[in-house]
């Protein structure tokens, strides 16, 4: 076949493609006659009811130099890593606000970090395009500094997320700019496989995120500058299982919901989104109420969910951090407008392996810890 | 400004304004990939391509047609409220027994409440929330000793 006839095939190719989205966009609009909010408020159901005092900053850990841009909790321990515009990581006892390291990166220009199943490790990457690991029981040398136990390369752009597949110290997931999602084996070093790329196809631009289902961590989902969310197995590489459409700008952050079977997301467009992972159903949106204070809409930065699901934590471009009520779409507070807030960004949040404190990060240079400090009903 | 694209696209850096970042791919959006009319694509590249549309015109119509028999959102939304949500119906039994007097005290009252809770798990961060609660989720308003110092907090309704 000559190459005209080639181009010829694939423009046709292309159109095609073109036309079945189109449907399957069209198709799915009419099947999304309600939503979450909707069913559950014509059951009467009433918002989570928090007073002003129930959410209480507890802790304010200080010690970056410069903007915090992502954060880890270990998941059993009361430890947090943190990495930083100021080219460090620190790994945090939350509980004591101590410092137990200070890591002094190699390449300054770090996007991501995650602590380890185990929590004798920690990971990051950014600019480098790579991904370090360091094991946090090796010797510092004569100037304090932990030496980089491995070194992750392989993509051909800048590494957005990274995370460990849970319960398994040898095997991580990285986002990147160069569109594609990598599983590596860490004590090798190799890439394990590739999700995504221009062949075959997957994200059509930079993957800012990841989140691994802890339910069943053959899954994960991958947010991106797409405006998509791509569900992948790790067991089959060759194709997203399915692609969520909905959201109208970059996904900079998504989360599985506790029971592994819906999952959040977050964009540019200012609004979080809950997916059912199986359907592919649009469950919810979670849009905010225009505020005439705000020249532009905040964008959502990150998301987490609590252990229960019930509740959603969402941080801003613009200093929020909403507390969403999940089954009635409601804002139930707003931490940003707490004593002791931050007087920044939130780029980043999470929640404590027993689900008992969130920690934020944010352009101020700092994490907060954030616990229920009220009366509680147990029932 | 500020998302991780935009930061990737700008350069942030740490350092000194004098040390220039790596360089990095600019923040590319969907644009249906591929070059520019003008770029000279190969024939194996061309055939790869299309194989590749090919698969995703497997998979788009795949999915078309599990969407013609797929249940609308209400049914995914019913099921997850159903999932989130449950009744426990607790019962409690009162039983008053009198020694001196069988007959006036020989009752059983039985308490049937139906709790409709709303999460399965417990949540530490919720005000109302089911069982079991763990002593160690107020751990953050415990004094803690350190090393180097103390510190405690107290909750806010140590206050009222």
């Amino acid at each position: 076949m000559s190459v005209a006839e080639l181009k010829e095939k694939h423009a046709a190719a292309t159109a095609t493609v073109n036309s079945l989205r189109e449907r399957l966009k069209q198709r799915r609009q009419l099947l999304l006659d309600t939503d979450v909010a909707t069913y559950t408020k014509n059951q009467g159901r009433s918002p989570v009811n928090f007073s002003a005092t129930d959410l209480v900053c507890c802790r304010t850990l200080q010690g970056h130099t410069g903007k915090v841009y992502a954060l880890d909790w270990t998941p059993e321990k009361n430890w947090i890593v943190s990495a930083s515009q100021d080219g460090r990581l620190i790994v945090w006892n939350a509980l004591t606000s101590q410092k137990t390291h200070a890591i002094k990166l190699l390449c300054p220009w770090v996007m991501t970090c995650a602590f380890a199943p185990n929590g004798q490790s920690v990971a990051c990457g950014g600019l480098d395009s790579a991904c370090s690991v360091f094991n946090l029981s090796s010797q510092s040398d004569r100037d304090g500094n932990i030496p980089v136990s491995r070194i992750l390369t392989g993509h051909k752009g800048y590494i957005s997320c990274c995370q460990y597949v849970p319960d398994q110290e040898t095997r991580l997931i990285t986002s990147s700019g160069d569109q594609t999602c990598v599983l590596w084996d860490v004590t090798t070093g190799q890439r394990i496989s590739i999700f995504g790329g221009e062949f075959p196809s997957g994200h059509t631009a930079d993957v800012l995120s990841l989140s691994i289902s802890s339910t069943n961590p053959n899954m994960f989902v991958s947010g991106s500058c797409d405006s998509t969310v791509r569900l992948w197995d790790l067991r089959i590489a060759s194709r997203a299982v399915r692609t969520y459409h909905g959201h109208d700008g970059d996904v900079n952050s998504v989360r599985f919901f506790p029971d592994g079977l819906r999952f959040g997301s977050g964009s540019d467009d200012g609004t979080c989104r809950l997916f059912d992972m199986r359907t592919g159903h649009q469950l919810q949106v979670y849009a905010r109420q225009p505020d005439r204070n705000d020249d532009e809409i905040p964008t959502v930065t990150s998301v987490a969910f609590s252990i229960s699901g019930r509740l959603m934590f969402s941080g801003y471009s613009n200093g929020d951090c909403y507390v969403w009520d999940t089954l009635v779409a409601e804002v139930v507070q707003n931490l940003g407008t707490l004593q002791n807030s931050h007087e920044g960004r939130i780029s980043c949040l999470g929640l404590s392996g027993d689900g008992s404190a969130l920690c934020t990060g944010s352009y101020d240079k700092n994490l907060k810890i954030w616990a229920f400090g009220g009366q509680r009903k147990v029932i | 400004m500020g998302t991780r694209s935009e930061r990737a696209a700008d350069g942030e850096a740490a350092v000194a304004e004098d040390q220039a970042p790596p360089s990095e791919p600019a923040s590319r959006r969907a644009a249906g990939g591929g070059g520019g009319p003008g770029v000279f694509i190969g024939k194996h590249r061309l055939a790869a391509a299309i194989a590749c549309l090919d698969q995703e015109i497997l998979s788009l119509q795949k999915e078309l047609t599990e969407l013609e028999t797929m249940e609308p959102s209400s049914a995914s939304c019913k099921e997850w409220v159903f999932q989130f949500t449950h009744c426990s119906i607790l019962s409690s039994l009162h039983v008053c027994v009198s020694v001196v007097n069988a007959q006036l005290c020989n009752s059983f009252k039985n308490n049937c409440r139906v709790v409709a809770s709303t999460e399965g798990k417990p949540d530490p961060l919720l005000p109302i929330t089911t069982g079991p609660e763990n002593s160690s989720w107020d751990r953050w308003f415990q004094r803690v000793r350190s090393s180097r110092n103390k510190w405690w907090a107290h909750k806010a309704s140590d206050f009222s």
